[in-house]
């Protein structure tokens, strides 16, 4: 008992500490399980949220304990969690303004298919459906 | 990709409800021959001309991972009358429906009455 005790006055605010880095870093991971392992797709406002609140926490810890560590740890972990808000409203897109709209007619185009062939919206009339996926291309 | 991914892997849902999916983008030829190999039940379109996107306004201007011109993520919803039933975009470029949810559009949407 008496060990742990001076183990926490040694080092007064490490969980703390170990919890902020923790909260920093799990949106980020959280993010690519859902991507890459639950192919779940959405925009990803937990991470620079959990990394605020994770940015705080080495801050209380700091604010218990000032060391050079410390001072890193909040540097280093501001500019990760200001990157993640940065890219989170990079990802916004812009609300949809064009010519497409519920109940008319698709716009005319001739454009190419993979294999080269040309494709119009003549061929959208037919026997089939279309869902139109619009995607980013080759990343 | 993974957007695609899904899609292809329910694509007999989709034959089921007699519709086909479209992949579009401002992709080249090489890029799309990979795509629809990738993905074959799919129909791509090599849109690197832009006529598509034009035509739509679905063109985000240097929104590329380089700075590059990409085609917004959006999803429109067409019957076999040519005539537009709905249009989603997201808000986010991370955002994306998943196959199920484009599935349950287009029983909503396209639905014989």
């Amino acid at each position: 008992m008496n060990d742990v005790n001076k183990t926490t006055s040694r080092h007064p605010g490490r969980s703390l500490l170990l919890l902020g880095v923790l909260l920093a870093v799990a949106g980020p991971v959280l993010m690519i399980m859902l991507m890459f392992a639950a192919k779940i797709l959405v925009a990803p406002w937990y991470a620079p949220l959990l990394g605020t609140l994770g940015v705080a926490l080495i801050i209380l810890a700091l604010l218990r304990s000032r060391s050079i560590w410390r001072w890193t740890a909040v540097v280093i972990f501001t500019l990760f969690v200001g990157f993640q808000w940065w890219a989170l409203l990079a990802m916004r897109t812009p609300a949809y303004t064009g010519p497409v709209k519920d109940g008319q007619p698709f716009p005319a185009f001739a454009t190419t298919l993979a294999d080269g062939s040309t494709f119009t919206q003549d061929e959208l009339k037919g026997d089939q459906n279309t869902v139109m996926v619009f995607y980013r291309g080759h990343w | 990709m993974i957007e695609l991914g899904q899609l292809e892997a329910n694509h007999e849902e989709f034959t089921k409800r007699h519709t086909r999916v479209i992949a579009v983008s401002v992709d080249g030829p090489d890029d799309s021959k990979k795509t629809k190999q990738d993905f074959p039940h799919l129909v791509v379109v090599a849109d690197s001309d832009h006529k598509l996107v034009d035509a739509v306004q679905v063109l985000h201007a240097g929104a590329g991972e380089r700075g590059e011109d990409v085609a917004a993520p959006t999803t429109i919803l067409v019957d076999k009358n040519g005539v537009v039933r709905t249009l989603f975009r997201p808000t986010s470029v991370a955002n994306r429906l998943s196959a199920s949810e484009v599935l349950s559009m287009v029983d909503s949407k396209l639905a014989v009455p």
